[in-house]
Protein backbone atom coordinates (compact mmCIF):
# COMPACT_ATOMS: atom_id res chain seq x y z
CA UNK A 1 0.00 0.00 0.00
CA UNK A 2 1.58 3.68 -0.57
CA UNK A 3 2.39 5.03 2.06
CA UNK A 4 -0.02 8.12 1.84
CA UNK A 5 -2.91 5.44 2.04
CA UNK A 6 -0.81 4.32 4.84
CA UNK A 7 -0.93 6.97 6.94
CA UNK A 8 -4.32 8.51 5.71
CA UNK A 9 -5.85 4.70 7.16
CA UNK A 10 -4.15 5.90 10.15
CA UNK A 11 -5.62 9.30 10.14
CA UNK A 12 -9.03 7.57 9.93
CA UNK A 13 -8.55 5.57 12.79
CA UNK A 14 -7.14 8.24 15.19
CA UNK A 15 -10.97 9.89 14.74
CA UNK A 16 -12.42 6.83 16.84
CA UNK A 17 -14.50 8.30 19.30
CA UNK A 18 -14.03 11.79 18.60
CA UNK A 19 -16.83 14.27 18.04
CA UNK A 20 -15.17 14.49 14.47
CA UNK A 21 -18.03 12.17 12.49
CA UNK A 22 -20.48 13.72 14.90
CA UNK A 23 -20.03 17.52 13.78
CA UNK A 24 -20.51 15.74 10.37
CA UNK A 25 -24.61 14.90 11.26
CA UNK A 26 -24.98 17.73 13.82
CA UNK A 27 -23.39 21.03 11.66
CA UNK A 28 -25.96 19.87 8.58
CA UNK A 29 -28.91 19.18 10.68
CA UNK A 30 -28.78 22.66 12.81
CA UNK A 31 -29.38 23.86 9.51
CA UNK A 32 -31.50 21.94 8.36
CA UNK A 33 -33.83 21.72 11.41
CA UNK A 34 -33.90 25.57 11.21
CA UNK A 35 -35.30 25.60 7.81
CA UNK A 36 -37.69 22.98 8.65
CA UNK A 37 -39.06 24.83 11.41
CA UNK A 38 -39.28 28.28 9.58
CA UNK A 39 -41.04 26.41 6.92
CA UNK A 40 -43.44 24.95 9.34
CA UNK A 41 -44.47 28.39 11.19
CA UNK A 42 -43.79 30.25 8.18
CA UNK A 43 -46.22 27.92 6.30
CA UNK A 44 -49.37 30.37 6.19
CA UNK A 45 -48.35 32.86 5.19
CA UNK A 46 -45.94 31.11 2.05
CA UNK A 47 -49.15 30.07 1.28
CA UNK A 48 -51.12 32.73 1.25
CA UNK A 49 -48.67 35.16 -1.06
CA UNK A 50 -48.42 31.90 -3.24
CA UNK A 51 -45.15 31.46 -3.29
CA UNK A 52 -42.77 28.31 -3.77
CA UNK A 53 -41.22 27.26 -0.33
CA UNK A 54 -38.96 25.51 -2.68
CA UNK A 55 -36.84 28.35 -3.80
CA UNK A 56 -36.50 29.86 -0.47
CA UNK A 57 -35.79 26.56 0.99
CA UNK A 58 -32.34 25.78 -1.16
CA UNK A 59 -31.36 29.13 -1.19
CA UNK A 60 -31.69 29.72 2.66
CA UNK A 61 -30.02 26.22 3.42
CA UNK A 62 -26.75 27.03 0.73
CA UNK A 63 -26.66 30.73 2.76
CA UNK A 64 -26.66 29.97 6.07
CA UNK A 65 -24.03 27.23 5.56
CA UNK A 66 -22.07 28.70 3.40
CA UNK A 67 -21.82 31.75 5.32
CA UNK A 68 -22.41 30.29 9.16
CA UNK A 69 -22.16 26.86 9.64
CA UNK A 70 -19.55 25.76 7.14
CA UNK A 71 -16.85 27.96 8.69
CA UNK A 72 -17.73 27.17 11.92
CA UNK A 73 -17.37 23.49 10.71
CA UNK A 74 -13.93 23.80 8.99
CA UNK A 75 -12.43 25.39 11.96
CA UNK A 76 -13.72 22.91 14.24
CA UNK A 77 -12.35 20.22 12.30
CA UNK A 78 -9.24 21.31 11.35
CA UNK A 79 -8.24 22.22 15.26
CA UNK A 80 -9.64 18.55 16.05
CA UNK A 81 -7.95 17.14 13.61
CA UNK A 82 -4.56 19.15 14.73
CA UNK A 83 -5.44 19.08 18.15
CA UNK A 84 -4.49 15.14 18.14
CA UNK A 85 -1.55 15.29 17.84
CA UNK A 86 -0.74 18.81 19.58
CA UNK A 87 -2.33 17.71 22.61
CA UNK A 88 -0.49 15.07 23.90
CA UNK A 89 2.72 16.16 21.95
CA UNK A 90 2.18 13.84 19.65
CA UNK A 91 4.19 15.25 16.71
CA UNK A 92 7.55 14.07 18.16
CA UNK A 93 5.96 10.59 17.75
CA UNK A 94 4.52 10.57 14.22
CA UNK A 95 7.55 12.50 12.64
CA UNK A 96 9.87 10.25 14.10
CA UNK A 97 7.92 7.16 12.55
CA UNK A 98 9.17 6.38 8.78
CA UNK A 99 6.94 8.49 6.81
CA UNK A 100 7.48 11.77 4.54
CA UNK A 101 6.24 14.22 6.38
CA UNK A 102 4.14 15.64 3.16
CA UNK A 103 1.58 12.15 3.59
CA UNK A 104 0.90 13.43 7.16
CA UNK A 105 0.38 16.66 5.96
CA UNK A 106 -1.74 15.47 3.07
CA UNK A 107 -3.75 12.64 4.94
CA UNK A 108 -4.77 15.64 7.36
CA UNK A 109 -5.57 17.78 4.48
CA UNK A 110 -7.58 14.53 3.04
CA UNK A 111 -9.15 13.62 6.04
CA UNK A 112 -10.61 17.20 6.49
CA UNK A 113 -11.81 17.35 3.20
CA UNK A 114 -14.03 14.17 3.19
CA UNK A 115 -15.67 15.09 6.70
CA UNK A 116 -16.62 18.45 5.03
CA UNK A 117 -18.04 16.55 1.79
CA UNK A 118 -19.60 14.22 4.11
CA UNK A 119 -21.39 16.92 5.56
CA UNK A 120 -22.25 18.25 2.20
CA UNK A 121 -23.72 15.37 1.30
CA UNK A 122 -25.77 14.78 4.48
CA UNK A 123 -26.70 18.51 3.81
CA UNK A 124 -28.51 17.70 0.65
CA UNK A 125 -30.42 14.30 2.09
CA UNK A 126 -31.04 16.11 5.05
CA UNK A 127 -32.79 19.50 2.86
CA UNK A 128 -34.44 17.10 0.17
CA UNK A 129 -35.87 15.34 3.41
CA UNK A 130 -37.01 18.19 5.29
CA UNK A 131 -38.43 18.99 1.97
CA UNK A 132 -40.83 15.86 1.94
CA UNK A 133 -41.54 16.66 5.42
CA UNK A 134 -42.95 19.66 4.86
CA UNK A 135 -44.77 18.80 1.58
CA UNK A 136 -46.37 16.61 3.11
CA UNK A 137 -47.01 18.24 6.88
CA UNK A 138 -48.12 21.74 5.19
CA UNK A 139 -49.82 20.76 1.87
CA UNK A 140 -49.27 23.68 -0.39
CA UNK A 141 -46.14 24.76 0.59
CA UNK A 142 -44.16 23.17 -1.94
CA UNK A 143 -47.18 22.97 -4.93
CA UNK A 144 -44.52 21.96 -8.02
CA UNK A 145 -42.86 19.54 -5.62
CA UNK A 146 -39.09 19.74 -4.51
CA UNK A 147 -36.95 20.01 -6.92
CA UNK A 148 -33.35 18.49 -6.49
CA UNK A 149 -31.07 20.48 -8.82
CA UNK A 150 -31.54 23.61 -7.34
CA UNK A 151 -30.30 21.72 -3.94
CA UNK A 152 -27.41 19.56 -5.41
CA UNK A 153 -25.95 21.88 -7.69
CA UNK A 154 -25.33 25.01 -5.34
CA UNK A 155 -23.81 22.54 -2.76
CA UNK A 156 -21.56 21.01 -5.48
CA UNK A 157 -20.13 24.29 -6.11
CA UNK A 158 -19.61 25.36 -2.53
CA UNK A 159 -18.01 22.05 -1.24
CA UNK A 160 -15.29 22.96 -4.00
CA UNK A 161 -15.41 26.48 -3.56
CA UNK A 162 -14.56 26.38 0.13
CA UNK A 163 -11.52 24.51 -0.84
CA UNK A 164 -9.15 27.17 -0.38
CA UNK A 165 -10.63 28.42 2.96
CA UNK A 166 -9.84 24.69 3.96
CA UNK A 167 -5.98 24.89 2.93
CA UNK A 168 -6.02 28.01 4.69
CA UNK A 169 -7.57 26.86 7.85
CA UNK A 170 -5.85 23.54 8.23
CA UNK A 171 -1.89 25.26 7.61
CA UNK A 172 -3.33 27.53 10.60
CA UNK A 173 -4.52 24.59 12.57
CA UNK A 174 -1.27 22.45 12.05
CA UNK A 175 0.91 25.53 12.64
CA UNK A 176 -0.19 27.04 15.94
CA UNK A 177 -0.41 24.78 18.48
CA UNK A 178 -3.15 26.95 20.68
CA UNK A 179 -6.72 25.87 20.02
CA UNK A 180 -7.61 29.45 20.20
CA UNK A 181 -5.13 30.76 17.58
CA UNK A 182 -6.42 28.61 15.28
CA UNK A 183 -10.35 29.26 16.44
CA UNK A 184 -9.76 32.79 16.52
CA UNK A 185 -8.55 32.78 12.74
CA UNK A 186 -11.50 30.93 11.66
CA UNK A 187 -13.75 33.07 13.78
CA UNK A 188 -12.58 36.17 12.31
CA UNK A 189 -12.58 34.75 8.84
CA UNK A 190 -16.01 34.03 9.19
CA UNK A 191 -16.99 37.80 10.55
CA UNK A 192 -14.73 38.68 7.73
CA UNK A 193 -17.17 36.75 5.12
CA UNK A 194 -20.18 38.08 6.19
CA UNK A 195 -18.85 41.68 5.41
CA UNK A 196 -17.24 40.17 2.18
CA UNK A 197 -20.72 38.99 1.36
CA UNK A 198 -21.77 42.98 1.21
CA UNK A 199 -19.12 44.11 -1.12
CA UNK A 200 -19.11 43.37 -4.80
CA UNK A 201 -15.40 43.45 -4.87
CA UNK A 202 -14.78 41.86 -2.01
CA UNK A 203 -16.78 39.07 -2.32
CA UNK A 204 -15.17 36.69 -5.19
CA UNK A 205 -11.92 37.32 -3.71
CA UNK A 206 -12.11 36.45 0.12
CA UNK A 207 -12.10 32.68 0.70
CA UNK A 208 -14.69 32.91 2.98
CA UNK A 209 -17.03 34.59 1.11
CA UNK A 210 -15.70 32.83 -2.08
CA UNK A 211 -18.14 29.93 -2.25
CA UNK A 212 -21.50 31.96 -1.77
CA UNK A 213 -20.43 34.21 -4.87
CA UNK A 214 -19.64 31.08 -6.52
CA UNK A 215 -23.09 29.60 -5.95
CA UNK A 216 -24.68 32.98 -7.79
CA UNK A 217 -22.37 33.09 -10.58
CA UNK A 218 -22.89 31.17 -13.59
CA UNK A 219 -21.67 29.96 -16.87
CA UNK A 220 -17.47 31.11 -17.75
CA UNK A 221 -17.45 33.04 -14.56
CA UNK A 222 -18.26 30.45 -12.13
CA UNK A 223 -15.54 27.82 -13.83
CA UNK A 224 -13.29 30.99 -13.89
CA UNK A 225 -13.85 31.24 -10.30
CA UNK A 226 -14.17 27.59 -9.20
CA UNK A 227 -10.69 26.83 -11.11
CA UNK A 228 -8.48 29.52 -10.29
CA UNK A 229 -9.71 28.93 -5.97
CA UNK A 230 -8.71 25.13 -6.95
CA UNK A 231 -5.34 26.87 -8.40
CA UNK A 232 -4.66 28.74 -5.23
CA UNK A 233 -5.77 26.03 -2.99
CA UNK A 234 -3.15 23.97 -4.28
CA UNK A 235 -0.34 26.46 -4.19
CA UNK A 236 -1.57 26.95 -0.45
CA UNK A 237 -1.54 23.89 0.08
CA UNK A 238 1.76 23.16 -1.15
CA UNK A 239 3.76 26.26 0.68
CA UNK A 240 1.84 25.05 4.20
CA UNK A 241 3.26 21.52 3.53
CA UNK A 242 6.41 22.99 2.99
CA UNK A 243 6.59 24.99 5.64
CA UNK A 244 5.24 21.99 7.72
CA UNK A 245 7.85 19.59 6.00
CA UNK A 246 11.00 21.64 6.97
CA UNK A 247 9.82 22.76 10.86
CA UNK A 248 11.98 21.90 13.93
CA UNK A 249 9.94 19.91 16.01
CA UNK A 250 10.47 21.16 19.87
CA UNK A 251 7.70 20.07 21.99
CA UNK B 1 27.64 -4.22 7.41
CA UNK B 2 29.40 -1.49 9.73
CA UNK B 3 28.73 -2.07 13.31
CA UNK B 4 28.31 2.01 13.92
CA UNK B 5 25.20 1.93 14.53
CA UNK B 6 24.77 5.88 14.95
CA UNK B 7 27.42 8.44 14.24
CA UNK B 8 27.29 11.95 14.46
CA UNK B 9 29.97 14.18 12.85
CA UNK B 10 30.24 18.18 14.83
CA UNK B 11 26.65 18.09 15.76
CA UNK B 12 25.44 21.58 16.63
CA UNK B 13 22.09 23.30 17.03
CA UNK B 14 20.87 27.36 17.73
CA UNK B 15 17.75 28.41 19.08
CA UNK B 16 17.58 31.77 18.54
CA UNK B 17 21.68 32.43 18.89
CA UNK B 18 21.66 30.39 22.07
CA UNK B 19 23.81 27.23 21.17
CA UNK B 20 22.17 24.18 22.70
CA UNK B 21 24.68 21.58 21.23
CA UNK B 22 28.06 22.05 19.87
CA UNK B 23 30.06 20.06 17.81
CA UNK B 24 28.87 16.51 19.26
CA UNK B 25 30.54 13.53 17.75
CA UNK B 26 29.09 10.20 18.90
CA UNK B 27 29.69 6.87 18.20
CA UNK B 28 27.56 3.88 19.14
CA UNK B 29 28.03 0.26 18.04
CA UNK B 30 25.82 -2.21 17.50
CA UNK B 31 24.87 -4.47 20.06
CA UNK B 32 25.65 -1.97 22.80
CA UNK B 33 23.65 -0.28 25.46
CA UNK B 34 24.96 3.51 25.11
CA UNK B 35 23.84 5.43 28.52
CA UNK B 36 23.95 9.24 27.40
CA UNK B 37 24.10 11.07 30.42
CA UNK B 38 23.73 14.85 31.19
CA UNK B 39 22.02 17.16 33.62
CA UNK B 40 18.98 18.78 33.01
CA UNK B 41 19.41 21.17 30.09
CA UNK B 42 22.50 19.62 28.66
CA UNK B 43 21.14 19.14 25.57
CA UNK B 44 20.37 15.32 25.58
CA UNK B 45 16.92 15.35 24.03
CA UNK B 46 18.47 18.72 21.74
CA UNK B 47 20.86 15.60 20.53
CA UNK B 48 18.21 12.99 20.16
CA UNK B 49 15.42 15.23 18.36
CA UNK B 50 18.54 15.64 15.64
CA UNK B 51 19.34 11.91 15.29
CA UNK B 52 15.52 11.31 14.87
CA UNK B 53 15.27 14.34 12.22
CA UNK B 54 12.72 15.94 14.63
CA UNK B 55 15.43 19.40 14.41
CA UNK B 56 17.66 19.49 11.55
CA UNK B 57 21.02 20.33 13.01
CA UNK B 58 22.80 24.19 11.99
CA UNK B 59 26.15 22.02 11.56
CA UNK B 60 27.40 18.75 11.39
CA UNK B 61 25.52 15.53 10.03
CA UNK B 62 24.00 12.20 11.52
CA UNK B 63 24.66 8.99 10.23
CA UNK B 64 22.35 5.92 11.54
CA UNK B 65 23.31 2.55 10.13
CA UNK B 66 26.23 4.26 7.84
CA UNK B 67 24.11 6.32 5.99
CA UNK B 68 23.28 9.88 6.30
CA UNK B 69 20.59 10.63 7.75
CA UNK B 70 19.24 13.74 5.39
CA UNK B 71 19.22 11.89 2.35
CA UNK B 72 18.38 8.41 4.04
CA UNK B 73 15.91 9.26 6.69
CA UNK B 74 13.01 7.20 5.87
CA UNK B 75 14.99 3.72 5.48
CA UNK B 76 16.79 4.66 8.96
CA UNK B 77 13.56 5.23 10.62
CA UNK B 78 12.16 1.99 9.60
CA UNK B 79 14.88 0.56 11.64
CA UNK B 80 14.82 2.72 14.54
CA UNK B 81 12.15 3.13 17.52
CA UNK B 82 12.12 6.01 19.85
CA UNK B 83 10.51 7.27 22.52
CA UNK B 84 11.06 11.06 23.29
CA UNK B 85 10.48 12.16 26.82
CA UNK B 86 6.79 11.55 28.00
CA UNK B 87 4.84 8.90 25.73
CA UNK B 88 3.07 10.30 22.87
CA UNK B 89 -0.34 8.50 23.01
CA UNK B 90 -3.65 9.04 21.89
CA UNK B 91 -5.69 9.03 24.98
CA UNK B 92 -8.83 8.26 23.33
CA UNK B 93 -7.60 4.93 21.78
CA UNK B 94 -6.96 1.74 23.25
CA UNK B 95 -3.50 0.46 23.46
CA UNK B 96 -4.16 -1.69 20.63
CA UNK B 97 -5.27 1.28 18.34
CA UNK B 98 -2.58 3.10 19.34
CA UNK B 99 -0.27 0.45 18.19
CA UNK B 100 -2.04 0.05 15.17
CA UNK B 101 -0.76 3.55 14.40
CA UNK B 102 2.49 2.59 14.00
CA UNK B 103 2.36 -0.63 12.57
CA UNK B 104 0.05 0.74 9.77
CA UNK B 105 3.21 2.68 9.06
CA UNK B 106 5.75 0.51 9.11
CA UNK B 107 3.82 -1.60 7.24
CA UNK B 108 4.33 -4.90 9.81
CA UNK B 109 1.98 -7.43 10.37
CA UNK B 110 -0.72 -7.28 12.45
CA UNK B 111 -0.02 -9.91 14.67
CA UNK B 112 2.93 -7.92 16.11
CA UNK B 113 0.96 -5.82 18.39
CA UNK B 114 0.03 -8.88 20.40
CA UNK B 115 3.86 -9.37 19.89
CA UNK B 116 5.01 -6.49 21.73
CA UNK B 117 2.60 -5.94 24.46
CA UNK B 118 3.85 -9.15 25.47
CA UNK B 119 7.16 -8.18 25.74
CA UNK B 120 6.51 -5.11 28.28
CA UNK B 121 3.42 -6.95 29.92
CA UNK B 122 0.48 -5.31 28.67
CA UNK B 123 -0.79 -7.99 26.85
CA UNK B 124 -4.30 -8.06 28.96
CA UNK B 125 -4.63 -3.94 28.24
CA UNK B 126 -4.80 -4.13 24.63
CA UNK B 127 -8.83 -3.36 24.36
CA UNK B 128 -8.53 -0.73 27.44
CA UNK B 129 -8.53 2.78 26.46
CA UNK B 130 -4.91 4.66 26.91
CA UNK B 131 -6.76 7.60 29.30
CA UNK B 132 -7.46 4.78 31.85
CA UNK B 133 -3.90 3.95 31.71
CA UNK B 134 -0.88 4.89 34.84
CA UNK B 135 1.89 6.53 33.62
CA UNK B 136 4.36 3.47 34.27
CA UNK B 137 1.63 1.67 31.71
CA UNK B 138 1.56 4.31 29.22
CA UNK B 139 5.80 4.41 29.47
CA UNK B 140 5.27 0.64 29.04
CA UNK B 141 3.05 1.29 25.73
CA UNK B 142 5.55 3.94 24.44
CA UNK B 143 8.12 1.25 24.58
CA UNK B 144 6.28 -1.27 22.95
CA UNK B 145 5.47 1.32 20.09
CA UNK B 146 8.73 1.92 19.95
CA UNK B 147 9.21 -1.93 19.60
CA UNK B 148 6.84 -2.35 16.64
CA UNK B 149 8.31 -4.30 13.14
CA UNK B 150 11.61 -4.75 12.86
CA UNK B 151 13.84 -2.16 14.85
CA UNK B 152 17.40 -2.83 15.07
CA UNK B 153 18.15 0.66 17.75
CA UNK B 154 16.01 2.12 20.08
CA UNK B 155 16.48 5.87 21.43
CA UNK B 156 14.96 6.30 24.47
CA UNK B 157 15.24 9.86 25.68
CA UNK B 158 14.33 9.94 29.74
CA UNK B 159 12.71 6.31 29.47
CA UNK B 160 12.17 6.45 33.78
CA UNK B 161 10.74 9.91 33.85
CA UNK B 162 8.35 10.37 36.22
CA UNK B 163 8.13 6.41 36.95
CA UNK B 164 7.66 5.25 40.40
CA UNK B 165 10.64 3.15 41.57
CA UNK B 166 9.01 -0.26 40.68
CA UNK B 167 8.50 1.00 37.28
CA UNK B 168 12.17 2.41 36.96
CA UNK B 169 13.74 -1.34 37.93
CA UNK B 170 10.59 -3.09 35.43
CA UNK B 171 11.72 -0.48 32.44
CA UNK B 172 15.56 -1.28 33.47
CA UNK B 173 14.90 -4.62 33.33
CA UNK B 174 13.54 -4.74 29.76
CA UNK B 175 16.07 -2.14 28.62
CA UNK B 176 18.56 -4.67 29.92
CA UNK B 177 16.53 -7.69 27.64
CA UNK B 178 16.39 -5.72 24.75
CA UNK B 179 20.85 -6.75 23.19
CA UNK B 180 20.84 -9.83 24.48
CA UNK B 181 16.84 -10.83 23.56
CA UNK B 182 16.08 -9.08 20.37
CA UNK B 183 19.40 -7.98 19.23
CA UNK B 184 18.92 -4.15 19.95
CA UNK B 185 21.29 -1.63 20.23
CA UNK B 186 19.80 0.88 22.88
CA UNK B 187 20.67 4.44 23.08
CA UNK B 188 19.32 5.64 26.18
CA UNK B 189 19.44 9.23 27.60
CA UNK B 190 18.73 9.78 31.33
CA UNK B 191 20.36 12.76 34.33
CA UNK B 192 19.50 9.64 36.57
CA UNK B 193 23.21 8.27 36.81
CA UNK B 194 22.59 5.22 39.21
CA UNK B 195 19.96 4.07 36.95
CA UNK B 196 22.27 4.05 33.63
CA UNK B 197 25.15 2.22 35.85
CA UNK B 198 23.16 -0.81 35.86
CA UNK B 199 22.40 -1.00 32.17
CA UNK B 200 24.69 0.36 30.29
CA UNK B 201 27.71 -0.86 28.50
CA UNK B 202 28.93 2.77 27.03
CA UNK B 203 28.63 5.80 28.28
CA UNK B 204 28.78 9.59 26.90
CA UNK B 205 28.18 12.81 28.73
CA UNK B 206 27.26 16.13 27.89
CA UNK B 207 27.72 19.07 29.88
CA UNK B 208 26.33 22.52 28.50
CA UNK B 209 26.01 21.21 24.84
CA UNK B 210 29.07 19.65 25.04
CA UNK B 211 30.80 15.98 24.75
CA UNK B 212 32.98 15.39 28.17
CA UNK B 213 33.50 12.15 27.81
CA UNK B 214 32.50 9.14 25.72
CA UNK B 215 33.92 5.53 26.71
CA UNK B 216 32.65 2.10 27.84
CA UNK B 217 31.63 1.84 31.06
CA UNK B 218 34.95 0.09 32.04
CA UNK B 219 36.69 3.52 30.72
CA UNK B 220 34.36 5.00 33.34
CA UNK B 221 35.17 2.67 36.08
CA UNK B 222 38.86 3.62 35.47
CA UNK B 223 37.59 7.19 36.22
CA UNK B 224 36.03 6.05 39.54
CA UNK B 225 39.60 6.67 41.47
CA UNK B 226 39.73 4.80 45.17
CA UNK B 227 39.87 7.56 48.50
CA UNK B 228 40.07 7.26 52.09
CA UNK B 229 37.65 8.91 53.90
CA UNK B 230 38.11 9.69 57.78
CA UNK B 231 35.75 11.00 60.34
CA UNK B 232 37.89 12.21 63.08
CA UNK B 233 37.34 14.85 65.54
CA UNK B 234 38.57 18.47 65.18
CA UNK B 235 38.73 18.16 61.60
CA UNK B 236 39.97 21.51 60.33
CA UNK B 237 43.16 20.73 62.65
CA UNK B 238 43.10 17.50 61.64
CA UNK B 239 43.14 18.78 58.08
CA UNK B 240 46.12 20.70 58.45
CA UNK B 241 47.96 18.24 60.41
CA UNK B 242 47.87 16.10 57.79
CA UNK B 243 48.77 18.59 55.13
CA UNK B 244 52.08 19.22 57.48
CA UNK B 245 52.77 16.04 57.12
CA UNK B 246 52.67 16.53 53.50
CA UNK B 247 49.84 14.68 51.98
CA UNK B 248 46.68 15.73 49.90
CA UNK B 249 43.45 15.83 51.47
CA UNK B 250 40.32 17.94 51.38
CA UNK B 251 37.54 18.48 54.03
CA UNK B 252 33.86 16.61 52.33
CA UNK B 253 30.76 16.90 54.37
CA UNK B 254 32.84 17.05 58.03
CA UNK B 255 35.35 13.99 56.33
CA UNK B 256 38.78 14.23 54.99
CA UNK B 257 39.14 12.50 51.91
CA UNK B 258 42.24 11.75 50.41
CA UNK B 259 44.17 9.92 47.35
CA UNK B 260 46.57 7.91 48.92
CA UNK B 261 44.98 5.03 49.98
CA UNK B 262 48.33 3.01 50.87
CA UNK B 263 48.83 5.57 54.02
CA UNK B 264 45.84 4.52 55.58
CA UNK B 265 47.61 3.13 58.86
CA UNK B 266 50.10 5.83 58.93
CA UNK B 267 47.52 8.37 58.60
CA UNK B 268 45.45 6.82 61.69
CA UNK B 269 48.70 6.76 63.66
CA UNK B 270 49.66 10.68 62.93
CA UNK B 271 45.91 11.10 63.76
CA UNK B 272 45.87 9.43 67.16
CA UNK B 273 48.72 10.27 68.25
CA UNK B 274 48.00 13.91 67.38
CA UNK B 275 45.06 13.04 70.09
CA UNK B 276 42.10 13.26 67.35
CA UNK B 277 39.60 10.53 67.82
CA UNK B 278 39.07 8.43 64.38
CA UNK B 279 35.83 7.41 64.21
CA UNK B 280 36.03 5.81 60.64
CA UNK B 281 38.02 5.14 58.22
CA UNK B 282 37.16 4.05 55.13
CA UNK B 283 38.40 3.44 51.53
CA UNK B 284 35.98 4.13 49.29
CA UNK B 285 35.19 4.35 45.10
CA UNK B 286 34.10 7.40 43.82
CA UNK B 287 30.79 6.62 42.49
CA UNK B 288 29.47 7.25 38.90
CA UNK B 289 27.70 11.02 40.03
CA UNK B 290 31.06 11.65 41.47
CA UNK B 291 32.54 11.34 37.85
CA UNK B 292 29.63 12.88 36.22
CA UNK B 293 29.43 16.21 38.51
CA UNK B 294 33.41 16.03 38.60
CA UNK B 295 33.16 16.20 34.36
CA UNK B 296 30.23 18.49 34.46
CA UNK B 297 31.64 21.20 37.26
CA UNK B 298 28.07 20.58 38.22
CA UNK B 299 27.94 22.01 41.78
CA UNK B 300 27.46 19.91 44.62
CA UNK B 301 23.93 21.26 46.88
Amino acid sequence: MPMLARVLTTEFLKLKRTLALWMVLLAPFVVVLLHTLIGHFGAAQVIARHRDYARDLSQNVTMMWTLLLMPLFITLETSLLAGLEHADKNWKNLLALPSPRWTVYFSKLLVAASLLWLAHLVLIAGTIVAGHFLMWEKPGLLPNGLPLRPIIVPMAKVSVGVLLALTIQHWVSLRWQSFTAAFGFGMMAMVLGFVAVNSADCVPRFPWSMPLHLVRAGGQEAWTMLLTSFAVAAIVAAVGCWEFSRRDVTN
Amino acid sequence: MSDEIIRTIQLTKRFRGKTAVRDVSLSVTRGSVYAFLGPNGAGKSTTIRMLLGLLRPDAGSVALFGAPLSTDRYTSLHRTGSLVENPSVYPHLTAGENLDIARRILGAPPADIDRVLAVVGLGYARGKLVKTFSLGMRQRLGLAQALIGKRELLILDEPTNGLDPAGITEMRQLIRRLPAEFGITVFLSSHLLGEVEQVATHVGILSQGQMVFQGTASDVSALRTPRLRIRASRVDQAHALLIAQGWAADVSAGDLLMTDVAAAATVNRVLVEAGHDVELLTLESATLEDVFLGLTHAEVA
